[in-house]
C-alpha cells in the first residue's frame, strides 16, 4: 500500500511540474508585448542596440572571437550565420516580443528583445 | 561478492557512457540551451535505488569525465558536472525523504538537471534573460525524467540477480 502510494504521488508530481510550467508559458503569454529594441551583448557588455522596425545586419564578435549574424527584418530579429559548434543559436528561430531571447553559449552572446522605456534607463547608466 | 560488485559497476558505468554517446545523437528540438534527454541518468538512479549514492556519485562522476574527453570539449565537461551535480544531490535528498518511488525521485533529478544548466548558462553570458526558457525546460526535465524512471523502474524489477 506504500508503494503505491509513493507511485501515486510520483505521478501527481508529474503532472504538477507540467501544470506549472504551462501556467507560466500562459501568463508569459498574455503578458507578451512586441519590443522595440534589439540589445546584442557580449559576455554581459551592451555592444549594439537595433531598432526592431528597421531591417538591418550586425555581425557579432563573441568572447572568443567567435561571430554571429544577427538581422533584423519586418519586425522580427534572428541569427542566420554563426560559426560556432553547435548552431543552436540559430536554430533558436525568430523573436519579437519583449524578454524573448537568443542565446549563443560558446560566443556568450545574448540577442534580448526590449521595449522603448528601458532604453531610457539602459542611456541614463551609460551616461 | 566484491568482484561481482566491481564488474557490475563497471558495467553500468559503460551503459551510461553508451547512454550519454546515443543522447549526443539525438539533437532536441527547440535548440533551447541546457535542454536533454537525461538518458543516462537511468543508469544513475538505478545505482542509487540498487547499491547507494556513493557508487552512484562515483559512476555519475566517472561517466561525466570520461564521455567529455571521448565526445566533447572541456567547456562541455564543466557544464554537465554543473547540471550532474546538482541533479544528483536533488535526487538523493528526495530519495531519503521517501515521498516518491524511483519515477518520482528521476523526475525531481530531470528538473534539477536543468534548471542548474539554466542557471549556469544564466551565470556564463550574465544575462537573466534565460529564464524565459524555464517552463520549456520544466516541462522536458520532467517528461524526461518521467520516462527514464519508468525504464530505471523495470531495470530494477528484472534484475533481481544483482
Amino acid at each position: 500500500m506504500k508503494e503505491k502510494n509513493k507511485k501515486v504521488k510520483s505521478y501527481a508530481l508529474l503532472v504538477g511540474v507540467v501544470l506549472l510550467a504551462l501556467l507560466i508559458m500562459l501568463i508569459n503569454r498574455v503578458n507578451s508585448r512586441n519590443g522595440e529594441l534589439v540589445v546584442v551583448s557580449v559576455d554581459g557588455e551592451v555592444v549594439k542596440e537595433l531598432a526592431i522596425d528597421v531591417d538591418d545586419e550586425f555581425e557579432v564578435t563573441g568572447f572568443d572571437g567567435g561571430k554571429n549574424k544577427v538581422v533584423v527584418m519586418d519586425g522580427v530579429c534572428y541569427v542566420n550565420e554563426a560559426d560556432c559548434p553547435d548552431k543552436l543559436c540559430i536554430k533558436q528561430g525568430k523573436i519579437s516580443k519583449i524578454g524573448e531571447s537568443i542565446i549563443c553559449l560558446p560566443h556568450r552572446v545574448v540577442v534580448t528583445i526590449k521595449g522603448s522605456e528601458e532604453k531610457g534607463e539602459l542611456d541614463s547608466m551609460s551616461k | 561478492m566484491k568482484t561481482k560488485k566491481l564488474a557490475l559497476l563497471g558495467l553500468l558505468l559503460a551503459y551510461a557512457m553508451i547512454l550519454s554517446y546515443i543522447e549526443s545523437l539525438i539533437p532536441f528540438f527547440g535548440g533551447v540551451p541546457g535542454m536533454k534527454l537525461g538518458l543516462p541518468n537511468m543508469a544513475i538512479v538505478y545505482l542509487i535505488y540498487s547499491y547507494g549514492n556513493k557508487e552512484g556519485a562515483v559512476v555519475n562522476l566517472l561517466r561525466i569525465v570520461l564521455t567529455g574527453f571521448l565526445f566533447g570539449s572541456m567547456f562541455g565537461i564543466l557544464f554537465s558536472i554543473a547540471g550532474a551535480v546538482i541533479s544528483f544531490i536533488v535526487m538523493c535528498v528526495v530519495k531519503k525523504t521517501d515521498i516518491f518511488d524511483v519515477r518520482g525521485v528521476s523526475i525531481c533529478g530531470g528538473v534539477a538537471h536543468n534548471i542548474g544548466q539554466l542557471l549556469i548558462a544564466a551565470f556564463v553570458v550574465k544575462t537573466s534573460g534565460i529564464i524565459y526558457y524555464l517552463p520549456l525546460l520544466l516541462i522536458s526535465g520532467a517528461l524526461c525524467g518521467f520516462l527514464n524512471g519508468l525504464i530505471a523502474d523495470y531495470m530494477l524489477k528484472y534484475s533481481k540477480i544483482l
